[in-house]
């Protein structure tokens, strides 16, 4: 739930995040949102800041300072009128509740074809937009940029998010199963190919998105992220940016480890 | 000797021995008490990849087996094959194939100080080897004084150091 005193910038969040609001649903954080203390400048770009103190969360960077109670939930955001620091706060958040439960973000495009999910994890420029583009009717996108992986006693879940990468467009607010974790490589053609076990973990790991250097949720997450490896089929993707790729991608579907 | 959880146990073995490949040595943390009171709960043991040949008797050899490792002490080598048994165990190993040991552990790191491993135990050591074997409240006893120990020199660490801000 986020909250702010000015309207109008109630309405830019009820703009930017329209397919995801719930009015019903309980809410794991709320935030009051003052834009009337913003920190001084406005530079996203310095290093994000993310401590524990006494139980509190303290989150910081050139254009944000927030803090959040986990217990409670409760939390506040002093920023300025641009939504891209709420973004980065709601992004510390869930990857803070998501460690506590064996998911994670992930940097990565995901869709759904078929009933199942497929994740597309790359560095920029790996081709997860180029993917997303290509993407045939059938395909419900779920994100071009930071994909949601639930953990639940029948396995994983990637969700769709708000949280949109150059195809300036959020996801779908829907869920489905698993399938197939593909690590994106650009080439000639189209192929989908093994990768050894350690390789993909490394190259996964390196595409989880956390905040904390906590040493225990650290290394929770690492746990997570062998478990999810343990559990998906992971392979990777080497692909020729034209809409052939998802001749490949549907010809997986169902196939899982 | 090191359990890992039968769900990630394999991705954490093939990372252990990715990691030897690459580089030759790695770290990892003992978690068992099978090696008392040469190597203790929490101490980092660093493993070094080492030719088939330069293993000797008495080495400390990193062995996997059934999505396990272990750090155990060699007893007897053959050509293709080694026995190995925990200092504080009484029963060997079953054999491990050449493809199963990881490496050497060349050091021990504990409470901020290091040391190498010896091939040759002290009669004392040998002598509280045993004992840590067969008496469960010695042993309960020596890991309660290790923890606290440990515990300490951690606060003395810690109160040492500045705190600094994440990044």
């Amino acid at each position: 739930m986020l909250r702010s005193e000015s309207r109008a910038f109630q309405q830019t969040l009820e703009s930017r995040y329209a397919g995801f609001i719930n009015p019903a649903a309980h809410p794991h954080a709320i935030f009051d949102i003052d834009l009337r203390n913003s920190p001084v400048g406005s530079n996203a770009d310095e290093d994000l800041q993310v401590e524990l103190k006494a139980g509190l969360w303290s989150f910081q960077r050139g254009d944000f300072v927030a803090q959040w109670d986990p217990d409670t939930g409760v939390g506040q955001i002093h920023q300025n009128e641009s939504p891209y620091g709420l973004d980065s706060v709601l992004r510390i958040v869930h990857s803070l509740l998501l460690a506590s439960s064996g998911g994670m973000l992930i940097h990565a495009a995901s869709a759904i074809r078929g009933g199942r999910a497929f994740l597309f994890s790359g560095v920029s420029g790996a081709g997860k937009t180029t993917i997303s583009r290509l993407a045939p009717p059938d395909v419900t996108l779920l994100t071009d940029e930071i994909s949601y992986i639930r953990r639940s006693p029948d396995g994983y879940a990637a969700c769709g998010t708000p949280f949109a990468g150059e195809l300036a467009k959020a996801g779908e607010n829907c869920s489905a199963p698993l399938d197939t974790i593909f690590l994106l490589e650009k080439g000639r053609a189209n192929r989908i190919e093994p990768i050894p076990v350690a390789q993909a973990a490394q190259a996964l790991m390196r595409n989880i998105l956390f905040f904390s250097h906590d040493r225990g949720l650290v290394e929770q997450v690492f746990e997570s992220a062998c478990r999810l490896i343990e559990s998906v089929s992971v392979q990777r993707l080497v692909f020729f940016p034209d809409a052939h790729i998802w001749e490949i991608i549907g010809a997986t579907a169902g196939a899982t480890t | 000797m090191g359990e890992l959880d039968t769900n990630t146990g394999k991705v954490k073995l093939e990372l252990l021995a990715d990691g030897l490949r690459s580089s030759e040595k790695i770290k990892i943390a003992a978690l068992g008490i099978s090696m008392l009171p040469v190597i203790w709960p929490g101490d980092l043991l660093t493993i070094q990849q080492v030719p088939w040949s330069d293993i000797k008797r008495d080495d400390i050899v990193a062995i996997v087996r059934d999505a396990r490792w272990s750090t155990h002490r060699v007893v007897e080598l053959f050509p293709d094959h080694l026995l190995t048994r925990g200092d504080a165990m009484d029963e060997i190993d079953p054999s491990s194939m050449r493809a199963q040991v990881l490496g050497l552990v060349v050091r021990i790191e504990r409470n901020g100080k290091e040391f190498i491993p010896s091939r040759r135990r002290t009669l004392g050591e040998r002598l509280l080897a045993w004992l840590l074997c067969h008496s469960a409240r010695t042993r309960s006893l020596a890991l309660r004084m290790h923890h606290a120990k440990t515990a300490r020199n951690s606060l003395e660490v810690a109160a040492k150091l500045r705190p600094s801000t994440t990044r």
